[in-house]
């Protein structure tokens, strides 16, 4: 027998890589790739959601509020309890039982004198009207409730608009503490902030980012003078700022004279400004 | 992550496969690099030295700076066939050749052997790659079908047809059908590639064979 490889050495025979470590690192790389992507190592971009508007349409901004309270003092007090809705209330008991019941009663004297045949078709028209009876009660009892709470809602409402005209039993109607105008309505720092949006201007494409905002505090004398604004919280970008001290300084004089100093903190965001 | 944790037990069956599929091929190509670079590298190097030396003693003795090259083993298993039948014959250890004729088809014989060989080798699991670029989208496919299926189930139960009843289930379920092209798309391109490689290899293998016959050819006739 002769050897086969007489004259080669040992280490001539290759060595095969090991595919269980390239296995192993296969797992790697998929577990790797799977952190990735899951949102641990790489956040994921946050989708913008638009923004949520609460409307109060009983308190709209006004320029110059009257003297009031903001929540109309007179409503509070006023406010009558919800009458219950007519879906909730517990359903009457089936009257017709009750009220049949009695009726049935004089059967057996009936069936005294009578064949006792004849009770049960004696019975039938007995309890046929009390059956109409209870259901009559059913609905006078309902439309008097219906009655009732449309009574309470009609006095919620003249209570209401009594605080909004500032009449009734409220003295302290729909305005603000320090108000001296005489339009009925609340937040003058709204009003100011649509004032100002109206007066901002920025092209979409000069600012690379979204999620800017800005707050300021801006007074105007009792002529409805701007004498002095102030950045409290700035946006981090200069161009967006320097929008803002424009559109401010755009609404130098107010539509109206104050009649006080007016220092009114101002959010600009540039979301609600580019709607 | 959500997505594939809420779908159902067939689809993460299938997710579990497609994964497999995945982690074995890239396995696969790694060691495929590996060996495939590996054999271009010193096939070159051998050919190099090959004909530089010129003589097989001296060839012989500086095999082994090339463990990868096909090349490598075929001179090995043709000058061994050579050298077994001069010891064989009058039992001398010696390198050197006698000049015989009708021997070249014993070392023609070594050669396609260890040709065979090699080939074997170099398409070592490749049959693996062929298979997931083939199956794996189809799995994913039937992993998206059954998903579809089990949505509409739902929807049917549920009795509303809006988008945000319908997209999410829909949504679940072609995870199977991306997961199965993941795991298809490299598998298909390392197949390729390395088909390609190999067939240069073994035309190389077949070459060098041609050549190192000839050579043995002229020295069994050599008076």
């Amino acid at each position: 027998m002769v050897d086969p490889a007489p004259h080669f050495p040992r280490q001539f025979f290759r060595p095969e890589p090991r595919f269980s470590n390239l296995l192993l690192l296969s797992v790697g790389l998929h577990v790797g790739l799977a952190i990735l992507f899951s949102g641990r190592l790489m956040p994921r971009p946050e989708v913008e959601r638009p923004p949520i508007y609460y409307v109060d349409l009983s308190q709209l901004p006004v320029a110059n509020p009257q003297a009031g309270r903001p929540d109309g003092g007179g409503v509070r007090q006023a406010r009558p309890t919800p009458p219950k809705p007519p879906s909730t209330q517990p359903q009457p008991e089936p009257a017709p039982v009750k009220t049949a019941a009695p009726a049935l009663k004089p059967q057996p004297t009936v069936s005294r004198t009578a064949p006792v045949k004849e009770a049960p078709a004696k019975t039938k028209e007995t309890s046929a009207p009390a059956k109409g009876d209870a259901a009559a009660d059913q609905k006078h009892l309902q439309q008097t409730m219906e009655r009732l709470r449309r009574d309470q809602e009609r006095a919620a409402v003249a209570e209401r608009i009594a605080g909004l005209a500032g009449t009734g039993r409220s003295d302290a109607p729909l305005g603000m503490p320090d108000g001296t105008g005489n339009q009925t309505g609340v937040s003058q720092a709204l009003w100011l902030q649509e004032l100002l949006k109206s007066n901002w201007s920025l092209g979409r494409y000069q600012v690379l980012r979204r999620d800017l905002e800005a707050q300021v505090r801006v007074s105007y004398d009792a002529q409805g003078r701007l004498i002095d604004y102030r950045f409290l919280e700035d946006s981090g970008d200069a161009t967006f700022d320097e929008s803002v001290r424009r559109a401010i300084l755009k609404s130098r004089e107010l539509p109206f004279q104050p009649g006080q100093r007016l220092d009114i903190p101002v959010i600009f965001n540039l979301k609600d400004l580019m709607e | 992550m959500e997505m594939i944790t809420s779908v159902g037990l067939v689809v993460k069956l299938v997710l579990l496969l497609l994964v497999y599929f995945s982690v074995v091929s890239w396995a696969i190509i790694f060691y495929k690099v590996r060996v495939i670079r590996r054999a271009t590298r010193d096939s070159e190097a051998f050919l190099q030295f090959f004909w530089n030396k010129r003589r097989f003693d001296a060839i012989s003795q500086g095999l082994k700076h090339y463990p990868g090259s096909p090349l490598a083993v075929l001179f090995r298993d043709g000058y061994q066939e050579l050298q077994r039948d001069q010891r064989t014959r009058n039992g001398d250890e010696g390198p050197v050749l006698t000049a015989e004729l009708g021997k070249a088809e014993n070392v023609a014989r070594a050669l396609r052997r260890a040709t065979t060989q090699e080939t074997a080798r170099l398409e070592k699991y490749l049959t693996f790659l062929a298979t997931t670029s083939s199956t794996a989208p189809f799995i994913g496919l039937f992993g998206t079908v059954w998903g579809l299926m089990s949505a509409f189930h739902s929807i049917g139960k549920t009795g509303s047809a809006s988008l945000a009843v319908v997209a999410p289930g829909i949504s679940e379920a072609l995870v199977t059908t991306a997961i199965g092209l993941v795991a298809a798309i490299p598998a298909v391109m390392a197949y390729n590639h390395f088909l390609n490689k190999v067939n240069v290899l073994i035309g190389e293998m077949d070459n060098f064979c041609q050549e190192f016959l000839n050579i043995v050819d002229r020295m069994l006739r050599r008076p």
